[in-house]
């Protein structure tokens, strides 16, 4: 199995202790994850390379004269729904990354059923599910 | 004009499968018996084997196994446990037909534990299965499922076995309403997998089951979300088949799983196909790979 989504947080060190002993080990076997890991890094790198660029003093204050500032009013329907967003936002993406649980004795048993519907030999079908 | 007529009939022949095998079939599906059965399965990662009492009445047979005990038959599979009762039923079928490139022949009469006689498949010049049906029933004694490179694959034998019914193996009346699962279509799952062709096609636990057959073996194709852990294959390690790496494969004595992701769904298939075939059926399916690194990571922020 490969670390996949873990390879984020064992760069980040947000692994604990054993975990992160898994991961060196599984890094240490596993060619595809160690290619993976290395392009993580490469992106993160890369990122963290962009260049800072200097702001001209005086930028903000051209851009408040095109775009007149109005004074911040408070909006509580705006406010909720933002938080509301929010909140079902990390939902997804907390649910979006759990696996999805497969009964694997039901889709054997529904092989097999539709199976049993050929001619004969029924006990050589059989065997699938008796023996999982 | 007499030509033309005689090879269109030397075609039709070809296509038909071997009226002994349909007799054999018909008459083994009918056979009434109570056995016990060994299997044995060679298998990449070592030999399995199992042995299960087996009884077949009625058109439906019963095994029974340490769990509870499972009766199929005629697209029904009806699972007794402590827990109770699973009748699962499936929407009907396309026509059973043998795949024209295995060859039936009618082979020796043997005298072993009950009056028999064999019959063997071949696939070109190779024996892809051998049968030794019960001269009375029909009822496969013994099976052999070989490899393209000869080598036995998998073995069934009855140790014992005795020809009568059992008249009350389920008693239909105490059913519950079955499970029915109606047909269905997959998205990616091709109409062909190496000499196999899809069948049919049903709604499933998860996603689409896709049938396929080449009226000798069978494998059914589950097409899946790519966030399904496989019913606990993916905890396997990979495994490379015909060269592709990222399959996950679990053996039983009857039947190989095989489960494995592509950037969008995920797969399992199950079925009773040897091994040379499945490297055939899994090249000619979405092949194993992972997402992009951005997709990966927006799917690691957002899911």
């Amino acid at each position: 199995m490969h670390l996949e989504d873990r390879l984020s947080a064992y760069l980040d060190s947000e692994l604990d202790a054993t975990q992160q002993r898994q991961a060196e080990e599984h890094l240490v076997e596993c060619a595809e994850c160690r290619t993976e890991l290395s392009s993580v890094a490469e992106v993160r790198d890369q990122l963290r390379s962009l260049p800072v660029v200097e702001v001209r003093a005086g930028t903000f204050e051209d851009v408040a004269e095109v775009v007149p500032l109005r004074r911040a009013r408070f909006r509580p329907m705006a406010a909720a729904a933002a938080v509301a967003a929010l909140v079902v936002g990390v939902g997804f993406g907390v649910a979006g990354n759990q696996s999805v649980p497969l009964q694997l004795n039901q889709v054997v048993e529904q092989h097999v059923a539709r199976a049993s519907s050929d001619p004969g030999f029924n006990v050589l079908q059989v065997q699938a599910v008796a023996n999982r | 004009m007499t030509l033309t007529a005689t090879l269109l009939l030397v075609t039709l022949i070809g296509t038909l499968p071997a009226p002994d095998l349909v007799d054999d079939l018909d008459q083994a599906g009918d056979a009434e018996f109570v056995g016990r059965q060994l299997v044995v399965c060679w298998t990449a990662d070592g030999v399995l084997a199992h042995v299960t009492d087996v009884e077949q009445s009625q058109g439906m047979t019963r095994v029974t196994g340490r769990d509870g005990s499972f009766v199929i038959g005629e697209g029904k599979m009806i699972e007794q446990y402590a827990g109770g009762v699973r009748y699962l039923e499936m929407a009907p079928t396309s026509e059973w037909r043998l795949w024209d490139g295995y060859a039936v022949q009618d082979g020796n009469s043997v005298t072993g534990l009950r009056e028999s006689r064999t019959v063997e498949v071949r696939q070109g010049s190779s024996l892809r299965a051998k049968f030794v049906l019960d001269a009375t029933t029909a009822a496969p004694l013994t099976t052999e499922v070989y490899q393209g490179n000869g080598s036995l694959y998998r073995y069934s034998t009855f140790l014992e076995f005795d020809a009568r019914g059992d008249d009350d193996m389920v008693d239909m009346d105490s059913m519950p309403e079955p499970d029915y699962r109606e047909t269905a279509s997959a998205a990616t799952v091709p109409q062909s997998a190496g000499h196999y062709w899809a069948a049919d096609s049903y709604v499933a636990p998860g996603g689409v089951q896709v049938f396929f057959t080449d009226g000798l073996f069978r494998f059914s194709v589950f097409e899946v979300s790519r966030k399904s852990d496989g019913g606990g294959l993916a905890k396997l390690g990979t495994v490379d088949i015909g060269g592709n790496g990222g399959y996950h494969r679990a053996y039983t004595p009857g039947a190989v799983s095989v489960f494995w992701r592509t950037p969008d769904l995920a797969y399992v298939l199950v079925g009773d196909l040897p091994p040379d075939h499945l490297v055939e059926v899994l090249a000619d399916l979405p092949t194993p790979s992972r997402p992009a690194l951005l997709k990966r990571a927006w799917r690691w922020a957002f899911g």
